[in-house]
């Protein structure tokens, strides 16, 4: 099968000199179509660092990385998805707008475009909140919709930062069910940066990352 | 805790703190240095008000003895000199000259101490001869036909005449005055001064009319002008020290105070200073009000958050509320610091003074009262809006909110009353100052400030209103609108605005706000000089006027010779004549109505009845056709068409004859020409009737410096003629608002209008773009290429900046039309058109839309660092 993403002696330093913070140190790794992979680590260990990185948001100052199967996905939500800490939805945008936002960003037609998102919402059970704007969803509601909104875009890689970071621990569990089984659905790798133990029992897989460097410690599937 | 607190913001926080203090260091600098300008603007009108007095009083000596009274006089420390004169009436003075006898009709003999023309010498100019002998006024020897050195009989009841040799041709500037009826009413007054005027020396006088009944003793005083700066207060103190005499002498003496006369129109000028500071002053102030809390709002998630931090650790409302009010204060009181210095500075540079009243006591209740207004603006914009966060409550969302009054129409209410009450003003004759005479007090009619005041916020409601209607229910519009700029995102874009509706009605309100006010003060301000130019220019005829002297006009050929000097774009000939209109003799003027527009300005306001060009057209076509004014009009029940016999003196024979003219139109005021009853007629016409075409005036018309042309005039014409400049004039025009110097506060207010339209333009929406930040994070976040980023992002400064400039065209163009209109007072003789300073608007809408466009830039350029940057900053 071959490799989403792949990179080696991959490195990231922010500022230079005696100022110089190393986020990730010569880290190595793999990603697969059907790997579901806890990042772990403490708060400013890296993990957001290498997810950006990851998905070509950012580029690295050491090593190589490449995407074989994707090409270059720098910010195409078609080939990555992304969900953040916190629920990255324009607030001026209901939530089936927000779902449908990469859609038309992409030159989809409208029409088409929101019928993607409806289904999406639909596929998560959130159709009741579809024309709500973000203020009005609970936080776990927010956070399934940039669920969905990753599922409307059906991308081969799914990266998930500290998903679960600010939500209670019943709608931590939604979010996570909705991440994999979108994940299975469009058939794509699955990566959850979190320090949250729930993540860690959830997914099959666990890569520890401390002071940027990366281990696989965990079972592999 | 709270040092501490206020250190963190001031450390971290301090461009939102600086903002908002720029804010109210705008209210507060406005209102300072419109202090300022009230204070030397009123000291101004006291000087140049008692300056052009020519006596100050006349106490006219009822009964009994003179010398009393003169005594009480002498002994007022107010009284720097004072001169007895006599008046007496004549049936009328004769005068044989070339063969032929005038007569004239009835008239005054003045017993005059040499004393007096040094004393007073604004009262009297000698056009001929000298000051040493018996003197006659120019309309008197022009009816009389006499010169220097020539003979004029005084005719006298019960005795013979009188005969005294003429030593020189005198002007009375200020006969209105000299002739008053001391302590009779104003409607008593006489309408027009005497035409036969002689002045005697004291022991001619006493010749004549020694033991004689019905001479009249009068005082004449020049008082120190010495007066408090505050017109008010200096006619208050004018009128008492008149009262105190008239007390102290025990009744004998009534005293025609002419000082307090004129001090008293001061006050009413003063009082127009003071509407002009509520009237184009106060809605600056409210606009930094404005910018003030929508720069505090814009913080508002900020501190909502942050209070929210503060509770969780354990703060209390009573906690809070000293937090948000030591924050208030350090913005109230670093914009009031920095704005009272920069008006400090603004008082210096432009009124010359730095003080902000006209005394110490007032420039401590100007700057107190400025400090407390900026204090006011920041406890309503930035304490206010925290009462929410701190009783625990959900800030209300600003973008989605939509303000009740939309549904009631309050915005149509307010404009509607605003227009009612602008009509029943204009049933006053928009009089908004009344300054009755002999009474202390003045009175202002404030409730007219509603007008204006309801229509400022009317406006700005239905700016609201239209921007809420095509960001709102128009969205469908608006996004097809959008196409140029966001192309295939533009109904995304304008979906976007349309949930941020209020937010975007707030900045169109504010920058249409600055607008409007940079326009309307600007128009109004540019009106006011062009009226203060049409006044100095009406006083003067022209650019430069040349009198030739009595008795020796000039030729056309002089006109011709002036036409050629350096400096000259035309010049024009004016005829004079005097002409008894029945037994009442008014001034002619011989005019070729073709070409006068082109040596002086005619306002269509000195006209009735059509415009001023409709009006010499009607002259033109009509060569017997005669312009006369209203009173006359009214007194002869004149209607067009209507001939006049008038009686014009023939120059040669000095006889009056009989000529016709055909009443064509009505004139109330011409360049030179007095402010009571005169007659424009065609110079070609009165020339061939009176067999004499020698000019009087010459107007010119320069196209350099008035003074330099003079002076050219001068050389070519010798020490004869007597040559007026337009400078010269605009010292002269003392009694009306318009003399006033505006500039200062012309330069100060426009300036602050750039500043307002440029920080309600740019610093708004670069605060509001800057909330927009966590949208632009998550559309990079989401893959969104710059130029689609621009695409959305754009909108919002374009919409903005679109309906911000339309409407404050409009807000701006209306606003004018109110003020010139309710402000009708301060203007002599009122505009007939607007004056637009159409360079300046133009630095002004192009400033304000630099400042947004460059915010917009900047915010976007920032948000457009790395996504990932971009998305941590937004979601801390």
């Amino acid at each position: 099968m071959t490799a989403l993403v792949e990179f080696a002696g991959l490195g990231r330093t922010f500022g230079s000199g005696p100022q110089a913070v190393v986020a990730i140190h010569d880290a190595m790794g793999a990603i697969e179509q059907d790997d579901r992979i806890a990042l772990v680590g403490r708060s400013g260990s890296g993990k957001s660092t290498l997810l950006w990185l990851v998905a070509g948001l950012d580029t690295p100052t050491h090593g190589t990385i490449s995407w074989p199967a994707l090409g270059r996905p720098k910010g195409d939500p078609f080939l990555v998805g992304t969900v953040f800490q916190v629920p990255s939805l324009v607030p001026t945008l209901t939530a089936v707008e927000n779902v449908a936002l990469p859609l038309l960003l992409h030159g989809v037609a409208e029409r088409d475009a929101f019928a993607t998102a409806d289904a999406a919402l639909e596929r998560i059970d959130l159709a009741a909140v579809a024309r709500q704007l973000p203020d009005e969803l609970s936080g776990g509601q927010a956070q399934r919709v940039a669920v969905a909104r990753v599922l409307a875009t059906r991308p081969r890689l799914l990266l998930a930062d500290e998903p679960t970071g600010r939500i209670d621990r019943h709608a931590a569990r939604e979010v996570l069910d909705a991440l994999r089984a979108t994940a299975d659905e469009v058939g794509a790798g699955l990566v959850v940066a979190s320090h949250d133990p729930l993540v860690y029992d959830t997914l099959p897989q666990r890569w520890t990352i401390s002071d940027g460097r990366v281990a696989v410690t965990g079972a592999l599937r | 805790m709270i040092g501490l607190w206020l250190a963190g913001l001031i450390r971290h926080r301090w461009r939102r703190l600086a903002a908002a203090a720029l804010g109210i260091a705008l209210a507060v600098g406005l209102m300072a240095s419109l202090g300022s300008f009230l204070a030397a603007t009123t000291a101004t009108m006291t000087r140049r008000a008692s300056a052009g007095v020519a006596i100050d009083w006349q106490v006219q000596v009822d009964h009994g003895p003179a010398a009393p009274v003169l005594q009480a006089i002498t002994a007022d420390p107010g009284t720097r000199a004072a001169v007895p004169v006599t008046f007496a009436a004549t049936p009328g003075f004769a005068a044989t000259t070339q063969g032929t006898t005038q007569t004239t009709g009835a008239g005054q003999v003045l017993g005059l101490p040499a004393a007096w023309a040094r004393t007073f010498p604004l009262a009297i100019r000698v056009l001929t001869g000298r000051l040493d002998g018996a003197l006659v006024a120019q309309q008197t020897a022009a009816n009389l036909q006499v010169q220097v050195g020539d003979t004029v009989r005084v005719r006298r009841a019960g005795a013979p005449p009188y005969a005294v040799r003429i030593a020189g041709v005198v002007d009375l500037q200020q006969a209105d005055s000299l002739f008053q009826k001391v302590g009779a009413p104003p409607q008593s007054q006489l309408s027009a001064p005497p035409d036969n005027v002689l002045l005697l020396p004291p022991a001619a006088f006493a010749h004549a009319y020694g033991g004689r009944s019905g001479v009249v003793t009068q005082i004449h005083v020049r008082r120190s002008h010495s007066l408090p700066a505050d017109p008010a207060a200096a006619y208050v103190s004018e009128t008492g020290a008149a009262r105190h005499l008239e007390l102290v002498s025990g009744g004998a003496a009534v005293v025609g105070d002419n000082l307090g006369s004129v001090l008293g129109s001061a006050r009413e000028d003063a009082a127009y200073a003071r509407i002009l500071f509520l009237f184009l002053g106060l809605p600056g102030a409210v606009l930094a009000a404005l910018i003030t809390a929508a720069v505090a709002r814009s913080g508002a998630a900020r501190r909502q958050r942050e209070q929210a931090l503060l509770r969780s650790r354990g703060a209390t409302s009573g906690t809070l509320w000293a937090l948000v009010l030591a924050e208030t204060v350090l913005v109230a009181l670093g914009g009031a610091v920095v704005g009272l210095g920069a008006a400090a500075v603004v008082g210096a540079w432009m009124f010359g003074s730095v003080g902000f009243g006209a005394g110490m006591t007032a420039s401590v209740v100007w700057a107190g009262g400025a400090v407390v207004a900026g204090l006011l603006v920041a406890l309503v914009s930035v304490a206010a809006p925290a009462r929410h966060e701190i009783a625990g409550r959900a800030v209300a969302r600003a973008g989605w909110a939509r303000p009740r009054w939309l549904a009631y129409g309050l915005d149509l209410v307010l404009l509607a009353v605003a227009a009612a009450l602008v009509i029943a003003a204009g049933r006053n004759q928009y009089q908004l100052v009344l300054a009755p005479e002999g009474v202390p007090s003045i009175s202002v009619s404030y409730w007219a400030f509603l007008a204006p005041g309801l229509a400022w916020v009317g406006a700005t409601l239905a700016t609201w209103r239209l921007a809420d209607l095509v960001v709102g229910p128009g969205r469908r519009l608006l996004g097809r609108l959008l196409r140029p700029v966001s192309a295939g995102l533009a109904p995304t874009a304008a979906l976007m605005l349309s949930r941020q509706r209020s937010l975007i009605a707030r900045s169109v309100v504010l920058l249409a706000l600055a607008l409007a006010f940079a326009i309307s003060t600007a128009t109004f301000d540019a009106t006011y000089r062009q009226q203060a130019e049409v006044d100095a220019e009406l006083t003067n005829g022209a650019d430069v006027t040349v009198t030739e002297p009595p008795g020796s006009p000039a030729s056309q050929g002089v006109v011709q010779q002036l036409r050629g000097l350096p400096g000259v774009a035309d010049a024009e000939p004016l005829l004079h004549r005097y002409a008894y209109v029945g037994s009442d003799l008014q001034d002619l003027y011989g005019i070729d109505p073709h070409s006068i527009s082109r040596a002086t300005s005619l306002q269509d306001a000195y006209f009735q009845g059509g415009t001023a060009d409709q009006l010499l057209r009607r002259l033109a076509t009509t060569p017997d056709g005669a312009l006369v004014s209203a009173e006359t009009v009214n007194d002869y029940q004149l209607s067009p068409g209507d001939t006049l016999r008038l009686r014009l003196q023939d120059q040669r024979s000095g006889r009056y004859l009989r000529v016709t003219f055909t009443y064509v139109g009505i004139v109330n005021e011409f360049p030179t020409a007095p402010k009571d009853s005169f007659i424009v007629a065609n110079s070609a016409y009165v020339a061939q009737q009176t067999k004499d075409p020698s000019v009087a005036t010459v107007l010119v018309r320069t196209d350099t410096s008035p003074r330099q042309v003079a002076g050219h005039v001068r050389a070519v014409l010798g020490p004869g003629p007597t040559v007026g400049t337009l400078d010269q004039a605009r010292g002269l025009v003392s009694s009306s608002l318009t003399s006033i110097d505006m500039s200062g506060l012309t330069r100060l207010e426009l300036a602050y209008a750039v500043l307002v339209a440029g920080a309600a333009g740019g610093l708004v929406l670069a605060l509001s773009l800057n909330e927009r930040r966590r949208t632009v994070a998550v559309l990079t976040a989401l893959g969104a290429r710059r130029n689609q980023l621009a695409r959305i992002a754009w909108a919002e400064p374009v919409v903005v900046i679109v309906m911000g400039v339309l409407a404050g065209l409009l807000t701006g163009w209306g606003m004018s039309r109110l003020l010139v209109t309710m402000l009708t007072g301060v203007f002599d003789p009122p505009p007939s058109s607007l004056a637009y300073p159409w360079t300046y608007l133009a630095t002004v809408v192009v400033g304000a839309v630099l400042a947004t466009a460059v915010a917009a830039h900047q915010v976007l350029r920032q948000a457009g660092r790395s996504a990932r940057e971009a998305l941590r900053e937004s979601l801390t």
